[in-house]
């Protein structure tokens, strides 16, 4: 009896050994999946946003020649309470904007947001405003256009223009030419092209801001999560990416083109990865 | 003995209608002294010189309990947009009582929701002018917006509307039977404004490089129809100042008999 115990103790023994491989197995094919979902979202942000971002940067340069402004701007939704960032900028002083974030309702810009009326403001006899924005760069603002940025009939950012070009040329105390209502005409046509880019850069980021969620729910704080997220944020900075996202293009377009160019594409990968395990090629980029 | 002209005489009948009503009769010497303009906006700031004492209510929306309330409000204007509005009513009719309504601002989401609860308490607290120099364009507004300027116009309470700065349409400015909308252009006297008759948008007043209040004391030259919006705002309530009963419909038909006399004044001026 007690060797038959002694027996059944053994096998029981030998289940939960396969159990726990099995559960390895399974554990380390969610995390297959995972890094495959995070290769993938990745792939989509940077591929959807960087070209939508340097359409948005044209399409803004070629506005702000247009009303001969100094500087430009985009500044999008931060939040759901009204509040705004800078999504793209150009003029003396645009990096120093990329890290202001505008409050609900405060400013121009934050009132055309809200209300989604464009507004124009002469400021150049005041010698006394000075806005949050320009004692945050040292820029100094004599006129301001800011159109609302809309997708039908909802508000998703704020077009901004400031000053005219070489008005730092111009002697003390000669009135700015201040933006015109052709002007405000022509800046709502420009806004009109951006708010469709700026619509698509932001279900663009929905995607990556989505997977970072669901790796944060499903990650929770234990080991997995916290690789995935330590990992995911070194993809993002890592220089090699953009090779590997190409690489990884290009093996998805050989593959929709058939299984015999599949096939050839897994061989020549598979000889690849032969001819690296021999330490002729190393990198930490996939490496946890 | 010459034939008389029907068509002749019927004009001259309508000249004689609306003979009456010059400016000499309306607003000459008035100061608004008064009349309750409400200013559904960013709020005002109240220690603007220009505009101290003159705001006797300053109220703003929160959300309680999911519904849209108004306490006072001690939080002036960090838009810039409601003072703006308030300096140029007061340019016009510098003895208003100012009713400021806050809608928008840091408190406020900006929502359409925020934007009708306002105007219906400019009603309920029985404004006599209520300016509106925002809108909406989302389509969900316009059956409520309609009913609020159904009971506006019941109520006598005259709401006059910025058209919208943009091509699109915005509400309620476009609502042109039941309230006065206003576009603006560029220069001129205020008092010399200009009837569309038959336009969606029917009057047009200065609106650009307009030299107004801003908040924290000074001043500010702004550009849009919301800055022509208040111009007419103000001139409404010296009329109500003079004629408190008027009725919306008979504050329009003031307008349009100004502005026609104004258009004539302008035609008959020589062109070079």
């Amino acid at each position: 009896m007690a060797t038959k115990k002694s027996t059944k103790s053994k096998s029981d023994k030998k289940r939960s050994k396969a159990d726990g491989k099995r559960k390895a197995r399974e554990a380390a094919g969610s995390l297959e999946d995972y890094l495959k979902s995070a290769v993938r979202a990745v792939e989509v942000a940077d591929l959807l946003t960087i070209p939508l971002t340097h359409s948005i940067q044209n399409l803004l340069q070629l506005a702000a020649q247009s009303l001969n402004a100094d500087a430009a701007s985009v500044l999008v939704r931060d939040g759901d309470e009204g509040g705004l960032k800078f999504l793209v900028a150009m003029g003396p002083v645009a990096d120093k904007l990329m890290d202001i974030r505008i409050p609900p309702g405060r400013g121009v810009v934050g009132f055309v947001f809200q209300s989604g009326q464009p507004m124009a403001v002469d400021v150049s006899q005041d010698p006394n405003f000075y806005p949050m924005v320009d004692s945050a760069t040292g820029y100094r603002t004599l006129i301001t256009l800011a159109t609302p940025l809309r997708v039908g009939a909802e508000a998703v950012g704020v077009l901004q223009f400031v000053n005219r070009s070489g008005w730092e040329h111009l002697p003390e105390g000669t009135p700015a030419e201040a933006f015109t209502p052709e002007e405000m005409e022509k800046a709502a046509y420009f806004a009109d092209a951006i708010a469709a880019l700026v619509d698509a850069h932001e279900t663009a980021s929905l995607v990556e801001t989505l997977f970072e969620l669901s790796i944060k729910s499903a990650g929770g704080g234990d080991e997995i999560g916290n690789a995935l997220r330590k990992w995911l944020s070194e993809v993002r900075t890592a220089p090699e990416h953009k090779d590997l996202m190409a690489l990884a293009i290009s093996l998805r377009d050989i593959a929709s083109r058939g299984d015999a160019e599949r096939q050839l594409c897994r061989e020549v990968l598979d000889s690849l990865a032969r001819y690296t395990e021999r330490g002729a090629f190393s990198t930490t980029y996939m490496s946890f | 003995m010459a034939q008389s002209d029907p068509a002749m005489e019927a004009a001259n009948a309508l000249k004689d209608l609306w003979g009456g009503i010059t400016p000499d009769s309306t607003w000459q010497g008035r100061t608004g002294k008064g009349v309750r303009v409400a200013v559904v906006d960013s709020g005002i700031d109240v220690r603007h010189p220009a505009l101290k004492d003159k705001v006797k209510e300053s109220v703003e929306a929160v959300v309680e309990n999911g519904k849209v309330v108004f306490h006072p409000s001690t939080s002036g204007d960090q838009a810039g947009h409601g003072t703006a509005c308030a300096g140029i009513i007061t340019e016009v009719a510098p003895e208003v009582e100012l009713h400021s309504v806050k809608v928008l601002g840091p408190n406020a989401s900006g929502s359409g929701d925020m934007f009708l609860a306002g105007l219906d308490y400019a009603i309920r607290n029985k404004m006599q002018v209520v300016n509106l120099s925002l809108g909406t364009t989302k389509p969900q507004y316009f059956g409520p917006l309609h009913d609020l300027l159904d009971r506006a116009y019941h109520a006598g309470c005259i709401l006059v509307a910025a058209a919208n700065n943009l091509p699109q349409p915005s509400y309620p400015s476009i609502f042109s039977s039941s309230l006065v909308s206003v576009v603006k252009r560029e220069g001129g006297d205020p008092f010399n404004f200009g009837y569309r008759y038959g336009e969606v948008i029917e009057l047009v007043a200065p609106g650009v490089q307009v030299r107004t209040t801003w908040p924290g004391g000074g001043y500010r030259q702004v550009t849009g129809n919301s800055f022509a919006c208040p111009y007419i705002a103000g001139i409404i309530a010296l009329i109500m100042e003079a004629y408190p009963d008027l009725t919306p419909f008979q504050v329009k038909s003031i307008l349009f008999a100004i502005a026609s006399r104004n258009k004539q004044k302008a035609e008959a001026i020589p062109k070079e």
